[in-house]
């Protein structure tokens, strides 16, 4: 995939990412080669996997808006992601490069 | 597409889903003259079917058939558009004894309280996915997941994509993947369908040249299709960080395959439980929500849903007829079925016992095992089964299945729960609510001429 075209970006732990306007971080994220978004309180991979909101597995963390599902939200420019720990704590890395 | 302000007004029916359903049953309800709201928790309108990209214009794997449908729905919603609130991103996120419904949206945003006489659920088919060992592993997704995200892109997301399971959707994704330019490394199919073709002489014409075009798209890709097969296993492959998998035919030949993405699909269920609750609030689903119906049928089910709805607030006593041809629909969908069906077989439920039952919970098959027999409150509350966020949307199925058929002579159980999806609410969303619901909507007085009310052509 050419993400040179795509102008726009957020960050998810603290990496940026490329994404189209009206994008969901979940599409942005898997077509920059990240599906593993974290870990659930029962220690599940969080990850896409319905894709409609529908089996809670792709829970992350957007500063502001607090817990998501990464397949319902929209992407947003210079958006701050992160990934959930099994603890329920945010990774911590939310530092722009 | 014309934008929709957000009214602050208390509406006289909700509707939840802006899919097929749910605007032809706003349609008729603002034709009649009632004060609307539709919610979608998603960033575009239109459901599953026709969701409508924000990001791209281009409809190319959409038929011919789905943008004339597409074009009805959506000269209803700007016709109705005084009388019609739209409000996407925006939860359902319950109702209280009293039938107070709350709303939040994604954002913080269309955090409201609202008092609608009537309720209409047009939410949508779930997914049936069956488990498979190593089915919880990053890259594994549903093939509903996929086909949503071609439709919302028009482009590739991904390469290297297996499809396995059983059911049209397979073959329908699969063709969309081609159309995009990354057809699928292989499809893995349960059923075998062409072996019970004759079946599906009985199907309406449109749905024989549909599925013909799908298949013949993928036969001219060359993408291998195995019917009678089964994903066994699937793993993490160390040296390259891809997902291998081990497919198994009837005769017992094993496969690997390595891939990226795997697309899990067994078939369509309704999404018809949640919001059993007491008050007087009306509450009717439509749609493929209530029973697995298909598009075309929706559309009609949307407008009787919404008839209904508009005769019990209108307190009318016309009785007229209502829509036909669900009925077809219906029995359509039931010959689909049969094609597709896969014989039960000894080996339906030898799964390894580290193979993850519940998704939620990280619940094994070896835990299931030592689960009895069960009545449906032992099961949750005790064997923790469909307790997770899901509430059981995609495991139930599978549980149900094994319990009855390890428990021969009892009822199959149900176990599938009263509520929507455990999602994150914050006590923000709570604390932030507009309370609208004395801001009471106007009912229409009953028209002069019944027959009007009905007419949408």
């Amino acid at each position: 995939m050419n993400l040179s075209e795509y102008k726009s970006v957020m960050y998810w732990n603290g990496q940026a990412i490329k994404f189209l306007p009206g994008e969901s971080l979940s599409s942005a994220l898997i077509r920059s080669g990240i599906n593993y978004f974290g870990v659930s309180p029962s220690g599940q991979n969080r990850t896409l996997f319905c894709g409609i909101g529908q089996c809670q597995g792709c829970i992350v963390h957007v500063e502001g808006s607090g817990d998501v599902e990464a397949c319902l939200f929209p992407c947003q420019q210079g958006l701050k992601l992160q990934s959930i720990n099994q603890d329920g704590h945010v990774s911590g890395k939310n530092d722009e490069p | 597409m014309a934008m929709y302000l957000a009214k602050m007004m208390n509406p006289d029916v909700i509707i939840v889903g802006a899919g097929i359903a749910g605007i032809s049953a706003a349609s008729i309800l603002a034709k009649n003259n009632l004060n609307v709201l539709i919610l979608d928790q998603a960033m575009a309108i239109g459901g599953n079917l026709h969701v409508q990209s924000l990001v791209t214009t281009e409809r190319t794997l959409f038929l011919k058939h789905q943008i004339q449908q597409w074009s009805r729905l959506s000269f209803w919603l700007n016709k109705y558009q005084q009388k019609i609130t739209l409000q996407c991103s925006t939860r359902f996120i319950g109702i209280d004894h009293q039938g107070t419904v709350m709303t939040a949206g994604l954002s913080g945003a269309n955090n409201n309280l609202y008092k609608p006489k009537a309720l209409i659920l047009a939410t949508g088919a779930t997914e049936i996915v069956k488990p498979i060992n190593g089915w919880e592993l990053s890259g594994v997704m549903t093939a509903g997941a996929i086909q949503r995200s071609l439709k919302l892109l028009s482009k590739p997301f991904s390469r290297n994509i297996v499809l396995a399971g059983s059911g049209p959707l397979l073959l329908i994704v699969g063709a969309q993947l081609v159309e995009v330019g990354t057809p699928p490394l292989a499809i893995i199919e349960g059923g075998e369908p062409f072996r019970h073709l004759l079946k599906g002489i009985s199907l309406p014409f449109n749905y024989k040249i549909e599925a013909s075009a799908y298949y013949f798209k993928l036969l001219k890709a060359r993408v291998p299709f195995y019917s009678g097969a089964k994903l066994q296993k699937i793993s993490r492959n160390s040296d390259n960080g891809m997902l291998n998998l081990t497919k198994k035919k009837k005769s017992g030949e094993g496969k690997i395959i390595t891939t990226n993405i795997v697309g899990l699909h067994d078939g369509l269920n309704a999404n018809n439980y949640g919001t059993d609750f007491y008050s007087d609030l009306i509450i009717k689903r439509a749609g493929d929500c209530r029973n697995i119906m298909g598009a075309k049928a929706s559309e009609i089910d949307g407008l009787n849903v919404g008839m209904e709805v508009v005769s019990m607030l209108t307190e009318s006593e016309v009785k007229l007829s209502p829509w036909s041809g669900i009925n077809s629909h219906l029995k359509a969908q039931k010959t689909i079925r049969e094609i597709y069906k896969i014989k039960p077989s000894p080996d339906m439920f030898c799964l390894d016992d580290e193979t993850i039952i519940c998704r939620c919970e990280g619940i094994k098959f070896k835990d299931l095992k030592t689960v009895g027999n069960p009545t449906v409150r032992e099961a949750r509350l005790s064997g923790r089964l469909c307790m997770g966020a899901c509430q059981g949307r995609f495991c139930a199925n599978f549980i149900e299945e094994y319990l009855s058929y390890k428990n021969t002579n009892q009822e199959q159980i149900k176990l599938m729960g009263n509520r929507w999806p455990v999602r994150p609410v914050s006590i923000r969303d709570f604390v932030n609510t507009t309370d609208l619901t004395s801001n009471e909507g106007q009912i229409a007085p009953v028209t002069k001429n019944p027959a009007d009310r009905w007419s949408h052509g």
